[in-house]
């Protein structure tokens, strides 16, 4: 309790020296850099129970005489996200922070506020807004490595010639050169990861959605592929949004940390972090983040 | 589908289609139809003569000979422990025993030959059909049929099961209705399918159909609805539509599960092929057995039996290979 407290005091130093947005949900900016905007978005789910079996659903049902539990997932989130920028959404686990990905993604509808990307309404899944997924199992396991990569222009009409260029320069930039013909199968969890990278970006996407794509891995892997992620972000200058429950992990990658609170879910705090890349996970002024970071996700 | 999975399917094709041609012409080639589409020879059955047992093959020289063939394969085995799997060995000298000992005791006189035809006997009778080309007419008409209603169990059973496994109506509706003739048994439906189509092809066809399409269909079923989300999800954030989640997601992933549908359908075909045989039809491996058994030639029928089992054989490790080489990535 005291030592909380003492680091509280140390910390109120550098929380002034830290650029961050004082009450998030107060104001929109509307210029040309914003790449997406997330106006007021909520999220609520309609929680059923019917002796044993549960049915989720977005909508209320007009004729149930149940009364269902409702569950807010988000809200009044909003956020706008510059172009080039790394923003890392941190929160514990259940605190929406999946769902707004995957709001962005177009997976799924916000019920309340809108989000936009280049000033229009999201609507459905495009492949200006690339996702990663979680789980390395979302590589197409019937394809090659280089077929997995390819199929993204293939599907946009990008003539051969053109893919075949995109598809090596993507490889070399995921450093798996030599494994362009093998299965998926035949390789490990963070070589799939990365063909899950190259596969979005391969596409020249305006954003790069990923959802906790290094959780699933170990932790001397993930630390190598945060590297990449950074080599890879520094060299084609793509706007990045990831969802992470791993505080050092948020602090080492972004440079805008936004911190979300348990349900409902809702933007606890905005972190700007400007520490120069590639950051040194010892150095004193890692750790002050890191903390700041992790006092804020345990309140 | 990619290139190399074309190729191969074609290939297959072909290879089948050289297959039939060929046992056309050793059968004897135009002359096998007359107009009706009746089998001519089938009438000609060589039962000049009975055998006798020993008369053409001698029973002391076979069972020698598979004794010497079985040592052959263990002194090889010894030899050259590399190249010859122990799997192998052991299956065929288990074969080799089975055989030296059926014909033992028929040798021996415990059975008689009429009840239990001894393999000298049987590949004498099999010998003489093909020299008269009256197995081949058998064959042909036989695989003729059974690949007709495959293809049409294929042709038919992929496309609705990939309906009933995407579209939620067409399952309720159409669900309930082959699960009712689902669970009939194929065979129980010949003396309608003879009613209907009359004697010949078209009954058997039926049958066949009937027995390999629900394999083919309900897995189909299984593995459309198998796929999963998150390779929806990543095609359509790649760009996919919903044609390219059909033809990209969903067909590559269920591949192997409708594959072992083609297999264990093709397995229930041939049961129904040799049941509709004895039966429905004038020509075939099926028939030909009832005809022998009216006759009380058993080897004939022994020997009928054989082909079959051989050629089921030879079907099962087609289809196994192609399998292999198509699903390489799992």
């Amino acid at each position: 309790m005291r030592t909380s407290i003492e680091e509280n005091r140390d910390l109120s130093a550098i929380k002034k020296n830290m650029e961050r947005s004082s009450t998030p949900g107060t104001k929109t900016i509307h210029n040309g850099r914003h790449v997406m905007e997330i106006e007021n978005v909520s999220k609520s789910f309609f929680v059923y129970t019917n002796g044993g079996e549960t049915v989720i659903t977005e909508k209320k049902r007009f004729f149930s005489r149940k009364k269902p539990c409702e569950l807010v997932a988000l809200k009044d989130v909003t956020l706008s996200i510059d172009h080039g920028e790394f923003v890392a959404f941190l929160g514990p686990s259940g605190c929406g922070k999946s769902t707004l990905l995957r709001i962005l993604a177009g997976f799924e509808s916000p019920s309340n506020g809108m989000a936009k990307c280049k000033g229009a309404c999201i609507q459905g899944p495009h492949p200006q807004r690339a996702m990663v997924f979680q789980s390395e199992r979302a590589v197409f396991p019937w394809l090659t490595v280089e077929s997995n990569i390819s199929l993204g222009p293939r599907l946009q009409g990008v003539d051969s010639e053109q893919r075949k260029e995109r598809v090596a320069k993507t490889i070399n930039l995921i450093q798996l050169t030599g494994f362009e013909k093998s299965y998926p199968r035949t390789l490990s969890g963070g070589m799939l990861q990365r063909v899950a990278v190259g596969r979005a970006i391969v596409n020249h996407p305006e954003v790069l959605l990923m959802d906790e794509p290094f959780g699933a891995l170990d932790a001397q892997t993930r630390n190598n592929l945060q590297d990449h992620l950074i080599r890879i972000w520094q060299s084609i200058e793509q706007t990045i949004v990831f969802v992470t429950h791993d505080i050092e992990e948020a602090a080492y990658l972004a440079n805008r940390v936004v911190v979300f609170s348990a349900r409902p879910g809702q933007i606890r705090e905005i972190v700007k972090i400007d520490l120069p890349h590639p950051r040194e996970r010892t150095s004193p002024e890692f750790l002050e983040f890191r903390n700041h970071l992790a006092d804020l996700i345990r309140h | 589908m990619e290139l190399r999975t074309k190729i191969a399917v074609v290939a297959i094709v072909m290879a089948l289609g050289l297959l039939t041609v060929a046992l056309d012409r050793a059968s004897g080639g135009e002359q096998v139809y007359d107009q009706k589409g009746g089998p001519v020879d089938t009438w000609n059955r060589p039962m000049e003569k009975e055998f006798k047992v020993g008369e053409v093959h001698n029973p002391l020289h076979f069972m020698i000979g598979m004794a010497i063939a079985v040592a052959i394969l263990h002194l090889l085995k010894s030899q050259f422990p590399k190249v010859i799997p122990i799997v192998l060995v052991r299956a065929l000298t288990s074969v080799g025993v089975l055989l030296i000992a059926w014909e033992l005791i028929v040798y021996m006189h415990f059975v008689r030959s009429v009840l239990l035809p001894p393999p000298t006997t049987v590949i004498a009778k099999l010998q003489g059909h093909w020299a008269k080309h009256y197995l081949q007419i058998h064959i042909i008409a036989s695989i003729q049929r059974l690949f007709i209603a495959f293809f049409l169990a294929i042709l038919t059973g992929i496309p609705l099961g990939f309906l009933i496994a995407n579209f939620r109506r067409v399952s309720d509706y159409i669900d309930p209705l082959l699960n009712l003739i689902r669970v009939i048994p194929p065979p129980a439906w010949l003396p309608f399918a003879i009613l209907w189509f009359g004697i010949g092809n078209p009954p058997a066809i039926y049958i066949i159909w009937l027995g390999s399409f629900f394999p083919i269909l309900l897995n189909t079923i299984r593995g459309i609805r198998n796929t999963q989300q998150i390779h929806v999800e990543s095609i359509l954030t790649l760009g996919g539509k919903r044609m390219d989640v059909y033809r990209r997601v969903m067909l590559p992933s269920a591949f192997p599960t409708i594959f072992t549908g083609i297999r264990i359908g093709f397995g229930i075909g041939w049961v129904c092929l040799v049941t509709a045989e004895l039966v429905a039809v004038d020509a075939g491996l099926g028939w030909m057995i009832e005809d022998a058994r009216n006759l009380l030639d058993t080897p004939t029928v022994l020997g009928g039996m054989v082909v079959i089992c051989m050629l089921g054989i030879l079907f099962d490790t087609i289809l196994r290979k192609t399998e292999q080489m198509i699903v390489r990535w799992q």
